[in-house]
């Protein structure tokens, strides 16, 4: 048996192991040396990886939660909208402080209204909040009879959104998210409405101490601000 | 999968939409639990969109390169936890009667299927092949560790898992399923 035929057979016991992720790493460190080299393992594994590709297949299939699609695309979306130049989003300048940001909101009339019906909501709105929704966790609603209707639930810093009656929007507008603390209010998670006019978004941060969370329409990739009258508002006092 | 690497959130929602119940499935069989095979999708599914996406066509179709990701991230799970060894056994079928039959979509029902014809494919094969084979793949052990666990010579694991690989292969280009 000549050298090469031996080298050969001995890598070749380890191809299905490897592809198992069997192999310690300094193995599969050899082995994939040896492969580099051998056109008759590499043709061999190319050969075995399918019956190795098929074993996640054999697992039954389980519905994913719809959450799980909604954080991962409030995720992305989150990204995105990281990525792009402040200079670029319409409405405001680049350099432009958050607090003046909210002044300039202010002076726009019917945000303005829009928002300080809002905070009356919400200050009166005490006992509205049910309790609920399994341990230390408060589920809160919307208080407006509209077409769409929203529920949170807080769970310490964190939580979720549930919405129905949304429409579906163009692809140049997405809904945002939005919580407020006094007259402060800080951009939240990005979220697409599903044809059934429901849709799921994750409020990830800052929901201690707020007063509402608030929900615009914004151009792709969200704003820094509203630029919209808010759709819905779900007071989150207790 | 060009335009995810891009950075494009709507083909991302369309790449999860296509994998993103098989890999809950596979996360779910390996770490045994809703919750951590929640984490674990999350967690592949975000690397690859923060990596640029850095698929390599000579590794297989995109849907096994995604998998082998969140079978890496789920044994990885598996490791830090470091409780007890993972269920080898469990029957995933039970699990998945228990789920009422209109829960299904026709797309599931023939997953399911699928998954089912595959499952009797690795059944029919020796138990001594189909063990290691699911100790490597879904319980994340070395062949230096499964020879530990079922006292047998290395080079007999090493054997078994070529055998069995080969017999699955060969279904494969038998058409089974």
């Amino acid at each position: 048996m000549v050298r090469g035929e031996r080298d050969h057979r001995r890598w070749r016991a380890d191809l299905a192991a490897h592809l198992l992720g069997a192999l310690e790493p300094a193995e599969a460190e050899a082995l994939e040396a040896h492969i580099e080299s051998c056109e008759r393992c590499r043709e061999e594994l190319r050969w075995l990886r399918p019956a190795v590709d098929v074993l996640p297949e054999s697992v039954p299939p389980l519905e994913p939660p719809p959450q799980l699609r909604e954080r991962l695309l409030t995720e992305v979306r989150a990204d995105v909208a990281a990525e792009r130049p402040a200079a670029a989003r319409p409405g405001r300048p680049a350099s432009m402080p958050f607090g003046a940001r909210l002044r300039g909101l202010f002076r726009r009339p019917v945000l303005a209204i829009g928002l300080t019906v809002i905070a009356l909501i919400a200050a009166v709105a005490g006992g509205y909040a049910l309790r609920g929704g399994g341990q230390g966790s408060s589920t809160f609603h919307s208080s407006s009879a509209g077409p769409v209707q929203a529920t949170v639930i807080r769970k310490g810093d964190s939580g979720t959104m549930e919405l129905t009656g949304l429409r579906e929007l163009p692809s140049s507008r997405v809904y945002e998210a939005w919580v407020q603390q006094g007259h402060r209010l800080r951009p939240s998670s990005l979220f697409d409405a599903r044809r059934n006019g429901r849709a799921s978004a994750a409020i990830p941060h800052r929901l201690s101490g707020a007063d509402a969370v608030l929900v615009t329409v914004e151009p792709d990739g969200g704003s820094g601000q509203p630029t919209s009258k808010p759709i819905v508002a779900v007071p989150l006092s207790s | 999968m060009l335009a995810v690497g891009e950075k494009d959130p709507e083909a991302f929602a369309v790449f999860y939409d296509r994998h993103g119940g098989a890999a809950y499935s596979l996360a779910y069989r390996i770490v045994g639990d809703r919750s951590g095979a929640e984490d674990v999708t999350q967690e592949a599914f975000l690397s690859i969109w923060r990596s640029g996406a850095r698929y390599d066509r000579a590794r297989g179709s995109v849907r096994s390169w995604t998998l082998g990701i969140v079978r890496n991230r789920a044994i990885d799970s598996l490791r830090r936890r470091a409780g007890p060894a993972p269920k080898l056994d469990f029957d995933d079928e039970a699990a998945l009667e228990q789920r009422p039959a209109d829960d299904l979509t026709d797309e599931q029902a023939l997953q399911r299927e699928s998954a089912r014809q595959l499952r009797t494919a690795l059944d029919e094969l020796p138990s001594e092949q189909s063990k290691v084979i699911e100790l490597a793949y879904f319980g994340g052990f070395s062949h230096s560790e499964i020879a530990e666990m079922l006292s047998m010579p290395l080079g007999t694991v090493k054997g078994r898992m070529r055998l069995g690989i080969e017999k699955i292969r060969m279904q494969i280009a038998e058409g089974v399923p």
